[in-house]
């Protein structure tokens, strides 16, 4: 469950996020949606603990996170937070195995056989050992969803995950968060995309900062 | 995992990787050249200097040759004259000495001699000349037309070891020379009112510790200009080092971001860094170390005229300094690493 109260984030003189409350139940499905430059990836930012607020209160998974100083936010993350990224962001000398073993390092220890099982899990088994330059981007995004969930995180926030894919690929991947959503995790995307906006179970739409749903 | 990320990053930068690996590699050849100078030259001349103890060397006053040494004082207690030039022994130049050899082994009680002295047609080769020539006792040995037998192999520890010794006669028959080039004095007593008296006589007269002492003072200086050397050298691949190392951060910015948003710490981060300079270190150490040996090699035998030996406790030292000097350059860009803020990943920067 994630509850945000009054959160503001600040940059200098700028307010990127004005008193922004909501709330996100356990195994909901919720898309931050707005305008570029509206303060969606700030919000998700401060959900996933890369950020901190200026002020405000947010409780994820029963945590106050904004009490939180920075390594125990990089330890929150890791064991809580599950996270994918437009641009994918794969690391470029590693295969694509080895990229999802990373998260499973940084978590706890690497397990060979399990990273390979979420490869496949994604239907990605035919490019376990292909470098990402050796991939296509809807494989890529693949790679970082399986990445995302090799730790078992209960919430998955993902920065338009589509984004950078062509329709086909889209679909693949929507069809991946769906199934997470019918196993029971949290989902937080933040979209442009209006067809990913009906798919949810919520809309937290934000316009100059400010969060309206 | 660990180990995969670190070799993997280092394969994948092999040209910054060689560059430093040059950079502390010379820096090590220096250090592993100036220890070894150090500790081997220095206690070889310490032995040399123990075992001389208080004689005096006799040199011509004026000319190239003592043509008859007929001084004669009471603290003088024995006398050897020494005769020294270079004849062909297959086609190569190689350091002769002729003198009384029973003489010259009573003089130097520490020299050990395997075999027997030579007659007239031997010859006795000090070590590192047999080694050379490859001489075992009862070998034949070509000297320009002449030919001789080995009759044992002298070890003094000095570097009387370079050259071959044979008898005076015969050393004069080769060289073509009638005198000798010094003559060693065994001296008991008030030995600076000998040398006033050798003076007096038109001779010119060294100490053997003076010669000692001022081959000390020679390693001194070189030893100090090593030093300086070295400390350039490593502070040269340390910049080396730290500008690859900031260089590869900068580059790796997105990538440390993605690893720090994934859950890295900061120990782990720095531990991927610390990992790759130390495996910069330890390369550029293990090559320096050679290289550095072949340089004191040649250092030893060019200035000194000494072989030096090889000592574990240097390689140990060279590896050390050079992990140490990739540690410290790696710490700036490690903290550089540490404060890259993972929220550029998302941001897409």
């Amino acid at each position: 469950m994630i509850i945000a109260k009054n959160l503001v984030k600040k940059y200098d003189t700028t307010c990127a996020l004005k008193d922004a409350s909501f709330t996100i139940e356990k195994g909901e499905w919720a898309n931050i949606m707005g305008p570029s430059g509206s303060g969606k990836t700030t919000l998700l930012n401060l959900i996933g603990c890369l950020d901190s607020p200026t002020s405000g209160s947010l409780i994820v998974n029963g945590i106050e996170t904004t009490k939180l100083n920075q390594k125990e936010r990089t330890r929150f993350r890791r064991e809580n937070i599950g996270l994918v990224f437009q641009q994918f962001h794969m690391i470029p000398h590693l295969t694509a195995i080895e990229n999802v073993m990373i998260a499973q390092y940084f978590h706890s220890i690497e397990d060979e056989k399990e990273a390979k099982e979420a490869l496949v899990h994604v239907g990605m088994e035919h490019r376990l050992h292909h470098m990402p330059s050796q991939l296509s981007g809807g494989e890529q995004q693949r790679v970082c969803i399986a990445r995302a969930l090799i730790n078992q995180p209960q919430i998955i926030l993902a920065d338009e995950p589509t984004g950078n894919l062509d329709k086909k690929n889209e679909e693949a991947v929507l069809e991946i968060f769906r199934e997470l959503h019918s196993e029971g995790r949290t989902i937080v995307i933040v979209t442009h995309n209006p067809e990913i906006g009906e798919i949810g179970d919520k809309i937290i739409q934000i316009s100059h900062g400010e969060v309206k749903y | 995992m660990f180990a995969r990320l670190v070799t993997k990053s280092l394969r994948v930068r092999r040209e910054r990787l060689l560059i430093s690996v040059i950079a502390v590699m010379l820096g090590a050849a220096m250090v592993t050249s100036l220890l070894t100078i150090s500790l081997d030259i220095r206690e070889k001349m310490g032995q040399e200097l123990r075992s001389y103890g208080a004689n005096l060397v006799v040199l011509p006053g004026e000319g190239e040759y003592i043509n008859q040494f007929n001084a004669t004082h009471s603290s003088i207690i024995g006398s050897v004259p020494f005769l020294y030039f270079k004849a062909e022994v297959n086609t190569k130049k190689i350091e002769f000495a002729g003198t009384d050899l029973e003489a010259a082994r009573k003089m130097n009680p520490w020299w050990h001699i395997e075999g027997a002295l030579p007659e007239q047609e031997e010859v006795l080769p000090g070590i590192n000349a047999a080694n050379k020539q490859g001489l075992k006792i009862g070998d034949p040995l070509n000297v320009g037309e002449k030919s001789f037998k080995v009759s044992g192999i002298l070890d003094t520890g000095t570097s009387d070891d370079n050259r071959i010794f044979i008898p005076m006669k015969t050393a004069q028959q080769i060289s073509g020379k009638s005198g000798a080039t010094l003559v060693q004095l065994s001296v008991l007593g008030d030995i600076d009112k000998v040398i006033r008296y050798l003076e007096n006589e038109g001779y010119k007269v060294k100490k053997i510790r003076q010669v000692a002492e001022s081959e000390k003072a020679l390693l001194d200086k070189t030893q100090l200009l090593m030093a300086l050397v070295s400390l350039f050298v490593l502070s040269a691949a340390s910049l080396s080092l730290l500008s690859t190392m900031i260089t590869s951060v900068l580059e790796r910015s997105r990538e440390i971001g993605l690893m720090k948003a994934l859950g890295c710490g900061n120990g782990r981060l720095a531990a991927i860094f610390l990992a790759e300079a130390g495996v910069m270190g330890i390369a550029g150490g293990i090559l320096g170390y050679f290289i550095g040996l072949l340089l004191s090699q040649f250092i030893g035998m060019e200035i000194f005229d000494m072989n030096v030996s090889i000592k574990p406790e240097v390689f140990i030292l060279t590896l050390l300094i050079s992990t140490m000097v990739a540690t410290v350059a790696s710490l700036l860009p490690i903290r550089r690493a540490i404060s890259i803020d993972p929220v550029v990943i998302l941001r897409g920067e």
